[in-house]
Parts: C-alpha cells; sequence; structure tokens
C-alpha cells in the first residue's frame, strides 16, 4: 500500500493495527473519495458509501440521490418549488414605511430648524430624536413588526440603527451588564459602524484629492 | 495476523441495513406536552395537555423558562405514567442550545442517571428510539424521553435578535415554545399505549443547501432518504401506515419531500402529515410553519398518540428531521446537512 512508509514512525502494534485496518476495507472504500493522499474527502452528499453493501440485496437503492445526478439538480428542484415572491408589493410596503417615517423625520426637523441657532444643530438634534424614536418603538415590541411588513424601508432610515442597537442590548442583558449587553450590543450595528467610518475615510480622502487637483 | 471480519455476531433484530426490528417492543404509558401561548392558538391547541399563556412563564430568561417547558413535562409524562423519578432508569433528552443546557440542567432537577444527545429537531424520536432500544434488549425497565424548544431562546442562538426589524423569508420556520415527554416502559399485562415496533435511524444528508432561512429544503433529502430506506428494509410501502408523521418540513420542506418522493415513483396521498405545517395557522406570522425540537415530538405525542389511543390510527410512522447546521458554520460558508430517524408505533 502507498502509505505503508507513514507506519513506520509509529509503533510497531500501532503500524500492524493500520494495515489491519486498510485490510479489511474494501477498495470501493478508497476508490469511493473518502480517503485520497491521505486527505480527507467530503464524499458525494448523500450517496451510498460505494458499493461496501452490495453484499446486501439492493445494490443501487430507490433512495439514494431521488433519481438526482447531483447537487446542482436539487438546487434546480428547490428553485422551482420556491414561493413566488410578489415584488411589487414589498417594494410598496418598504416605500410605505420608510417614507413615513422619513416624513415624520422632516417635521422633527422643520420644529427644530426653528427652534435651534443653527442648521448643524437642528440636524444633531433631530437625529438623536428620531434615534430615541426608534429605541422607544423597539422597547415596546413595534418596530420588528414594522420590519416585519416593511422590510428595509424600517432598515435603512436612522430609526432602524437605533432599533439593531437596542434588539440586541435588550436580548443580552441577560447575561448581565458588562458581558452580556455592554460587549454584545454592536452584535448587529458593529459592521454597520465599522464599515459606515471606513466609507466615511474613503470618501473623505476621495473628496480631498478632488479638491486638491481642481484647486 | 488476524483479521476481525466484519460482523462476528449477527445482529438478529436488524432488519436490512438500516432498520431495527424490536423483539418485545416497548410500549409509551405516558406523554405529556406542555406548549406556548402561539402554540396553543394554532390547529393542534385543542390536542396538547398543558398550555401556558405566558411563553415566558415568569421567568426573566428565555433559557429558564424552556428548562420549566422541559421539567414540566417530564412531570407532566411521570404523572401520567403512575411512575416516580426514582422508577425510572435512563433518562435520555436533547434541545436546540448551546451544549444541550435545558436537558442537562432538567436531569439536575429530575436526578435520574442521564443520557444527553443532539440531532437539532429529529431528537424527539432518537429519544425514543433510544430508550425503545434500552428496554427491548433488557437494559432498562423505564425509560423518560424529552425534548423541548422556546422561540425566545433559540431565535438568538441561530438568528436575530428578538425585537430586530428582520423580514421573514417565506420560507423560513418559527421555533416553536414548549416541552414534551413520554414515558416508555416494557409490554405486559395492564400496560396500554403505543407500542415501538421498528426504528430506522437516517444518515446524515447534504445535498448542498447553503441557506440557512431554507431548513425545509436541507432536511427534505434526510426525510426522503430515510423513508426510502425503511420501505425498503421493512418491505413495507406507503399502504401499510394509517399515517406518516413528518417532523418540521414545514410548507417549503413538505413541497420538497413531495416532489422527491414522485420523483422516485412514491404517492404519500393524503396519509402524510408535517408537524410543522400544523402547528400553526397560515394567519399566525410564523412564515413557512413550526420548527424546534418540540415540534416534531408534540405532533406526535399530542396527536399522534392520542388518535391512537381513540382508535383512528392502528400504524403510524413518525420521521423527525433535523437541519444540524449551526450559526458557526454558517457563518465560515458550510451548507446545512439534515438528519431524519423514524420509529414506527403500533397498537
Amino acid at each position: 500500500m502507498g502509505d505503508e512508509h507513514h507506519n513506520e514512525v509509529s509503533t510497531v502494534n500501532d503500524s500492524q493495527r493500520g494495515q489491519q485496518k486498510q485490510q479489511q476495507r474494501s477498495p470501493a472504500y478508497f476508490a469511493n473519495g473518502r480517503r485520497q493522499n491521505g486527505a480527507v474527502q467530503r464524499t458525494q452528499a448523500g450517496e451510498p458509501l460505494g458499493n461496501v453493501s452490495a453484499g446486501q440485496s439492493s445494490g443501487e437503492l430507490p433512495g439514494s440521490r431521488g433519481t438526482m445526478a447531483n447537487e446542482q439538480q436539487y438546487a434546480q428542484l428547490v428553485q422551482q418549488l420556491m414561493p413566488q415572491v410578489n415584488k411589487g408589493a414589498l417594494l410598496l410596503r418598504s416605500f410605505v414605511v420608510g417614507g413615513t417615517l422619513s416624513l415624520i423625520g422632516q417635521f422633527v426637523l422643520d420644529f427644530f430648524t426653528r427652534i435651534e441657532p443653527t442648521q448643524g444643530q437642528a440636524f444633531a438634534t433631530t437625529l438623536a430624536t428620531m434615534i430615541l424614536l426608534g429605541a422607544i418603538l423597539t422597547a415596546f415590541g413595534v418596530y420588528d413588526r414594522l420590519g416585519e411588513w416593511g422590510g428595509f424601508g424600517a432598515a435603512v432610515p436612522i430609526t432602524g440603527f437605533a432599533n439593531s442597537m437596542v434588539s440586541a442590548a435588550m436580548d443580552f442583558r441577560r447575561e448581565g451588564f458588562i458581558l452580556g449587553m455592554g460587549s454584545k450590543m454592536f452584535i448587529v450595528a458593529g459592521p454597520v459602524i465599522v464599515f459606515g467610518i471606513l466609507a466615511g475615510m474613503a470618501t473623505g480622502t476621495v473628496a480631498w484629492l478632488v479638491k486638491a487637483v481642481m484647486s | 495476523m488476524t483479521t476481525l471480519a466484519p460482523s462476528q455476531t449477527a445482529a438478529e433484530k436488524r432488519v436490512g441495513k438500516y432498520t431495527v426490528q424490536l423483539q418485545n417492543p416497548p410500549r409509551i404509558v405516558g406523554a405529556y406536552t406542555v406548549m406556548g401561548p402561539r402554540e396553543a392558538q394554532g390547529p393542534l391547541g385543542q390536542f396538547f395537555d398543558e398550555t401556558v399563556p405566558d411563553d415566558m412563564w415568569n421567568e426573566d430568561k428565555a433559557e429558564r423558562a424552556e428548562r420549566k417547558y422541559l421539567e414540566s413535562a417530564a412531570g407532566g409524562a411521570l404523572e401520567r405514567a403512575g411512575l416516580q423519578p426514582d422508577d425510572i432508569d435512563y433518562f435520555i433528552s436533547g434541545d436546540l442550545l448551546n451544549q444541550i443546557v435545558t436537558s442537562t440542567y432538567s436531569a439536575r432537577t429530575l436526578s435520574i442517571p442521564y443520557l444527553g444527545i443532539f440531532a437539532a429537531c429529529a431528537t424527539s424520536v432518537e429519544g425514543l428510539a433510544l430508550g425503545a432500544m434500552l428496554i427491548d434488549a433488557g437494559f432498562a425497565n423505564k425509560v423518560l424521553v424529552a425534548t423541548a424548544s422556546h422561540y425566545q431562546s433559540v431565535e438568538r442562538q441561530y438568528r436575530y435578535p428578538i425585537e430586530l426589524n428582520v423580514q421573514r423569508k417565506q420560507t423560513n420556520q418559527r421555533t416553536a415554545t414548549g416541552g414534551a415527554a413520554a414515558v416508555l416502559a416494557p409490554d405486559g399485562d395492564g400496560v396500554f399505549g403505543p407500542r415501538i415496533t421498528r426504528v430506522t435511524f437516517g444518515r446524515v444528508m447534504d445535498w448542498g443547501v447553503k441557506d440557512v432561512n431554507n431548513m425545509g429544503a436541507a432536511m427534505a433529502p434526510a426525510a426522503f432518504d430515510t423513508l426510502m430506506r425503511h420501505f425498503e428494509d421493512t418491505n413495507t410501502s406507503v399502504d401499510d401506515y394509517d399515517l406518516i408523521l413528518t417532523g418540521d418540513l414545514a410548507d417549503f420542506g413538505v413541497k420538497t419531500f413531495h416532489a422527491l418522493l414522485k420523483r422516485a415513483g412514491v404517492d404519500i396521498g393524503d396519509k402524510h402529515m408535517d408537524g410543522g405545517v400544523s402547528m400553526y395557522w397560515p394567519d399566525q406570522q410564523a412564515g413557512a410553519g413550526a420548527s424546534g425540537a418540540v415540534t416534531s415530538a408534540a405532533a406526535m405525542y399530542a396527536y399522534a398518540v392520542k388518535q391512537m389511543a381513540a382508535g383512528k390510527f392502528q400504524r403510524v410512522l413518525a420521521l423527525a428531521t433535523g437541519c444540524l447546521h449551526s450559526p458557526l458554520t454558517w457563518q465560515q460558508g458550510d451548507t446545512c446537512p439534515g438528519i431524519c430517524h423514524g420509529v414506527v408505533l403500533e397498537n
């Protein structure tokens, strides 16, 4: 056998045992892609393990692949059976939810524009207010229903960002303030923050370069 | 040099390659289901032994609530069987949480020698079958088997935080809340309940489904494989059973399962019932239906076993399916393997 020299490094007993094992296994075992060049390979999923069982009645089992040749064929079948999604209705619903949230945001902005000294401060206060709104709706168990119905219409506005933080905080509060809430709060929002900052840096750099070239 | 023959002693209880024929089939002498409020409103609601109006059951942690469901179901099953925990030789249990903590901590309460098992949502039948085999082999007199799952604990382990704004796909399944348990005892005078006559343990089947939101498609090949092998081993067909009960394939998994059977030329007709489909009404916002370890157990103990006692069914084939992925393997880009175990229940 090809890998006999492997056994030389181990004890005599181990080597003998290894030989015994290999003799017990039929050539079909090795031919079936289980073990080649010492590496464990994934068998063809769900296929009977070679004809190790050929001594027993059936040979080709009726159910081995459900008359399907490979995974691609199964993927095709699954795709065919997939329920049809009415994308138009989903888009409309997401527009209604996202639009309504944005409209509320616009009213809040208009209000703060009147009472805050600068436009920048008005923006900041508006964002804080919308985050608070998202947090409160999450705490009362309303926001996940908005998301269920409106999809990304609820996820994209800043209220959705607040929801991703608060929902995680609520869930992991049970494991304590420090190791639970404190660390797991960012489980959903974390990537948004990390890649948001990175994207900000990238666009900032581009803007700075363009400005430098233009002037 | 001596070589061991593949099998020096013939296992006389084996039928075919995958199936076991029990010689002294034990009976399910007590079964009990405790389910949450949403499940109570579903089509199977009337069959559950106990329903709880608050899914958290006055606990502040979902994991503890899940434990309460399992322990209550175990207590109920013992009561139905007229037994004390002391009378039980082995407690076999499993659930979906990491390190199967629900079962382990319940075993601490019950104080019975404990065997923890995991086969995702196929755990119920795996436990039942192992218990039956222990009794048949003469290793045990009484065995208690149980399983539980909880929407809040399982969703947050496998999916997202509960209150996150996620739009469920139509193929998504909702973890059912509840606990289910059964007591097995050897057949004898004055012992009633369905007998467990045959067991077919399934292989792990993976036909390359990567979408964790489509567990039905991941499990359908396993259900199909175990069913076909059971038929082959036992030389039976759909006609030999009054009911073929699958665990939690749910709407879409059932469709796929039927398509696979059709290709193999098997007509399962109206004898098929799926626990995942029957757990919720379509308007209960559960996506394709229920999942969770308790789904198959609840459908089996609450519906099939009771209908058998009422004489409606004589022989039922229960196939529990499980999707064996973990959030980790999914994030690492692996496919979702499925498994399916079957038992035959006879009056």
